[in-house]
């Protein structure tokens, strides 16, 4: 330090500077501004979270309203409300996580006897029900729900009290249940995304409108329209799009328009369409992660979480 | 799904279109939904499909609906059928969990060892979607040359017999084995008997088919040797067994159909139950099967129109149907419109379309009206909705333009999730990392790692541990990490703290999610909760700490804070409290006891707090 003043040089300004006016004397010894700081972390919120949000946003944006409902929830509004046959290998041990609780204490007993009705003799005078087995305590037995639809039957049959009349728009950003193999593309708890349209006499046309303007605002266009089949929906179609950076041609959902055989116990008399998207799904699109894993449950990586970017 | 294997070569030779390539095909195919997933060893394309066309489980199947999408065909078809020769039996011994009976028999098949395998596929893939793993259906296919079966009630004709017996009560060898066997000596030694003995579970007798010669066929689980059907089997006799007789009849229908593309003659049986009640209530004491008897349903021009959302004229209606593979007439309606319905009636001579056999009702609607007739081997339609997706398949759904529909609703949020994001918000400004953990755990790692018990109450029965309570449990759960649901937070956020020691510190976690308990005071059983989970993992890491944070997240809802101690064994003694808000217990904060850090492999401090969601609102 031989040859250098210390009065007239400081590291730090402090209080008692500023206070005596001392700073005016002083001056400061440069730092290495190139230098690296500590590292520090800080709060974000979790990169799925921030996609539920975002999906959030846009269906709200586009005249939607949530829904909030059980997880754990009768297997007649999970399954039997959809017109899923009980005999449905969806329906088996395999798929479905059964819970040992007792049964649901209370439904709706008309409800119930027109969804019995729906399965055993079809809708309408041209309807034909299914050649399965229909048993109400399998209705009422307690199950984590499988898809969030349980939450479209419960609001469309009027049970979670909304007002149904048409035009309406809902959806949920909420988890499902499926008893599947952990691996890197599945989960056994996932967000799905459920969406449904209640207005009158609705076309495919008008279905493939709203997914296109929905799936546009996460860069997702040219949709294809695969026909397909739901127990629950007809016309039904599975959804595909060309990711945005690999250019591959994947599957980002299945919807259709709700059978009568939904609609007509639910009392409803309009048109109904409704789409379900896995959440991760759409979140692995716009990543490109390859082991969803690392992001949600408990073996996730924090150094991923803090590392990826965030969503604009 | 289901997955069909095809042939190329065989189907380009069903359809009579050797040009097309594979592209072409697999481009035609994915048009119809089904999806090209790979190739087998044998050049094979895999085919994908949704189980609602389970008439395309074969070769034959996938064809005939490629005929009809090229125009090479149209309307309905019913292949011609010859009087009943042979007559099945029914006894009343036959057991009750398996009452019903079907078949028929197949002559002149041009049977190679293609056709051979085609068949078996099919019956597998039946067997494994609308016979629900045989449960509900099962199907025997038989050489009828190796049948001997004089009629029962009169000299003339022939029959088989559909009856219970003992499960040692006789021998026969079956498929895949070289000696007599019992059927229960099968279900106890034979592979197949492994793996479909357990349908007969509670059976006292055992399903069997008999002829003159003895028993040849064990349903729902194996065939005899005798009977089988090889490369050069031209006729056959086809008998499936079931819980339910529409099931197994449109089973039968399927078969049939493939077997009558591959040139198959199809001659009818006479089914005679030993009675026409109990089971046989609904069906009959007797019957002629196969049952190729069409159904007919009626849709709108104007439903349509609104489900497809496009114009059509009444013509273009009935080519699409007919291209669908249905025939259609116009049975009420404008008929002046523009005239099709005389070509349309010209095309259709076979459907029934006076308005003497209509319904009140479709007389009476407005606009127009078709009359659509099913073919006996769809098991898709219940209901003239999935007509119109047929005749919009026809058309093609892509040919659709979309547009935005222009309906006005108002969005918004659920109050839960938006106070869920608010106190989200706030923690994360206090500097915590969010996290989402599953809301399935194990009981080790929701109770024992953490030092509790899930009984245990601190001094009263309505004061509980927080994070102890009757567990939700999934009935015979797979994996032995999933076993139950959370009954709180910590448990998840220790776990990720574990499993990522090689990471940065300081870890400030934070977790809203779902816990939940058994509760018979909720319609569900279930008492569904959020609650607040937050650790904060570092060198210096203190209850103070914690507390800080907790404090200025109830300061952000006006929430009053108080904090009694508690003795909670997750904590250190003496460093642990409860948190109460505005006079209520609602959770727990303190220091994680030495204990707990060990079993999670931490090797610092670890301050937290859990609360429920609810007491910030």
């Amino acid at each position: 330090m031989a040859g250098i003043e210390a009065a007239e040089t400081v590291d730090q300004l402090t209080p008692e500077m500023l206070t005596s006016g001392e700073w005016d004397d002083v001056e400061f010894a440069e730092y290495n501004v190139e230098a690296d700081a500590p590292e520090i972390e800080g709060g974000r919120k979790h990169i799925l979270r921030q996609t539920a949000d975002r999906a959030k946003d846009v269906l709200v944006g586009m005249g939607f309203q949530e829904m909030d409902g059980p997880h754990a929830d009768a297997d007649f509004w999970i399954n039997d409300c959809l017109f899923m046959p009980q005999d449905h290998p969806a329906r088996t041990h395999w798929d479905r996580f059964a819970l040992d609780v007792p049964p649901i204490q209370e439904l709706p007993d008309q409800l119930v006897d027109r969804v019995e009705s729906a399965h055993r003799e079809g809708v309408g005078e041209d309807g034909d029900g299914y050649h399965s087995p229909w048993d109400r305590d399998f209705a009422e037995a307690v199950a984590l729900r499988g898809h969030t639809t349980s939450l479209s039957m419960r609001y469309l049959s009027g049970f979670a009290g909304a007002d149904i009349e048409p035009p309406k728009r809902y959806f949920s950003v909420e988890k499902v249940y499926r008893n599947d193999t952990l691996d890197p593309t599945h989960l056994l708890e996932f967000f799905q995304i459920e969406g449904w349209v209640l207005a009158e006499d609705l076309s495919v046309r008008d279905l493939m409108g709203t997914f296109e303007e929905f799936y546009a605002q996460f860069g997702i266009t040219d949709l294809e329209f695969k026909p397909h089949y739901n127990p629950y929906t007809e016309p039904s179609f599975e959804l595909f799009g060309e990711h945005p950076t690999t250019g591959e041609i994947v599957e980002i959902g299945n919807s259709g328009l709700f059978r009568p055989e939904v609609l007509e116990p639910l009392g409803i008399e309009a048109d109904v369409m409704a789409w379900g998207l896995a959440l991760e799904r759409l979140l692995m699109l716009m990543y490109g992660f390859e082991d969803i894993r690392d992001v949600h449950g408990t073996l996730c990586d924090l150094e991923l979480l803090r590392e990826t970017e965030v969503l604009q | 799904m289901p997955v069909v294997d095809v042939d190329p070569d065989e189907l380009r030779e069903l359809t009579g279109h050797d040009e097309k390539s594979d592209e072409e095909l697999k481009s035609d195919l994915f048009n119809l939904g089904l999806e090209f997933e790979g190739e087998t060893d044998d050049g094979e394309l895999q085919l994908e499909f949704a189980p609602d066309r389970l008439d395309r489980l074969s070769v034959e199947g996938v064809a005939r609906s490629l005929r009809y999408q090229y125009g090479d065909e149209t309307g309905v078809y019913v292949p011609d059928t010859n009087d009943p020769d042979w007559t099945y039996h029914v006894e009343e011994s036959v057991p009750e969990g398996r009452p019903y009976v079907t078949g028929a028999i197949v002559r002149d098949v041009n049977m190679t060892e293609d056709v051979l395998e085609s068949l078996i596929q099919l019956q597998e893939k039946l067997h494994a979607t609308m016979g629900r793993k045989r449960d509900k259906a099962a199907i025997g296919i038989h050489d009828l040359t190796m049948l001997k079966g004089a009629g029962v009630a009169d000299e003339t004709g022939h029959s088989i017999t559909y009856r219970g017996i003992d499960p040692d009560g006789d021998r026969f060898v079956p498929l895949d084995a070289d000696s007599e066997m019992t059927p229960a000596d099968v279900l106890a030694d034979h592979p197949i008997g492994d793996k479909f003995g357990h349908l007969l579970d509670g059976f006292d007798r055992y399903p069997a088919i008999y002829d003159d010669l003895g028993l040849f066929s064990f349903p729902p689980v194996i065939n005899g040797r005798r009977t089988e059907v090889e490369a050069d089997s031209r006729n056959l006799l086809i008998e499936l067994t079931g819980t339910d007789q529409w099931t197994i009849d449109h089973i039968c229908n399927i078969i049939c159909y493939a077997l009558s593309a591959r040139g198959g003659t199809i001659e009818e049986v006479e089914i005679e139950y030993p009675t026409a009640i109990g089971p046989y209530e609904d069906v009959g004491g007797g019957l002629v099967r196969p049952d190729f008897e069409t159904d007919t349903k009626h849709v709108t021009h104007d439903r349509i129109e609104t489900i497809l959302g496009v114009d059509f004229d009444q013509r273009e209606v009935l080519d699409y149907f007919a291209r669908a593979g249905l025939s259609a007439s116009v049975v009420s309606g404008d008929a002046a419109d523009d005239g099709a319905i005389d070509a349309a009636a010209a095309d259709t001579a076979d459907t029934p379309d006076t308005d003497d056999d209509l319904p009140d009702r479709v007389a009476d609607a407005d606009g127009v009206v078709y009359a659509v007739e099913i073919p006996p081997y769809r098991v898709d339609v219940l209901h003239p909705i999935d007509l119109i997706d047929d005749l919009g398949r026809a058309y093609g759904f892509n040919e659709l333009d979309p547009r935005y529909p222009d309906v006005g609703t108002v969005g918004g949020r659920h109050e839960r999730t938006r106070l869920e994001d608010t106190v989200r918000t706030s923690l994360i400004g206090l500097g915590f990392e969010d996290l989402l953990n599953f809301h399935m755990i194990s009981a080790e790692a929701n109770y024992d790692r953490l030092n509790i018990d899930p009984e245990t109450t601190v001094d009263d029965a309505d004061h509980r541990l927080v994070g102890a309570g009757d567990p939700v449990e999934i009935t015979g759960p797979y994996s032995e990490d999933y076993t139950q649901l959370r009954t709180w937070v910590l448990p998840s956020l220790l776990m990720v703290l574990e499993n990522n020691t090689h990471r940065a510190y300081p870890q400030d976690l934070a977790e809203i999610g779902l816990a939940a308990e058994v509760d018979d005071s909720e319609n569900t059983n279930v008492a569904e909760r959020r609650s607040i989970g937050a650790v904060l993992a570092r060198n210096d890491a203190t209850y103070e700490d914690a507390k800080a944070r907790l404090a200025a997240l109830c300061d952000d809802f006006d929430a009053d804070l108080e904090t009694p101690p508690t003795d909670h064994p997750t904590f250190i003694d003496g460093r642990a409290a409860d948190v109460v808000i505005d006079g209520e217990t609602v959770g727990v904060i303190g220091e994680i006891h030495p204990q707990v850090l060990v079993d999670h492999d931490l090797e610092l401090p670890v301050a937290a707090f859990e609360l429920r969601l609810d007491a910030l609102q």
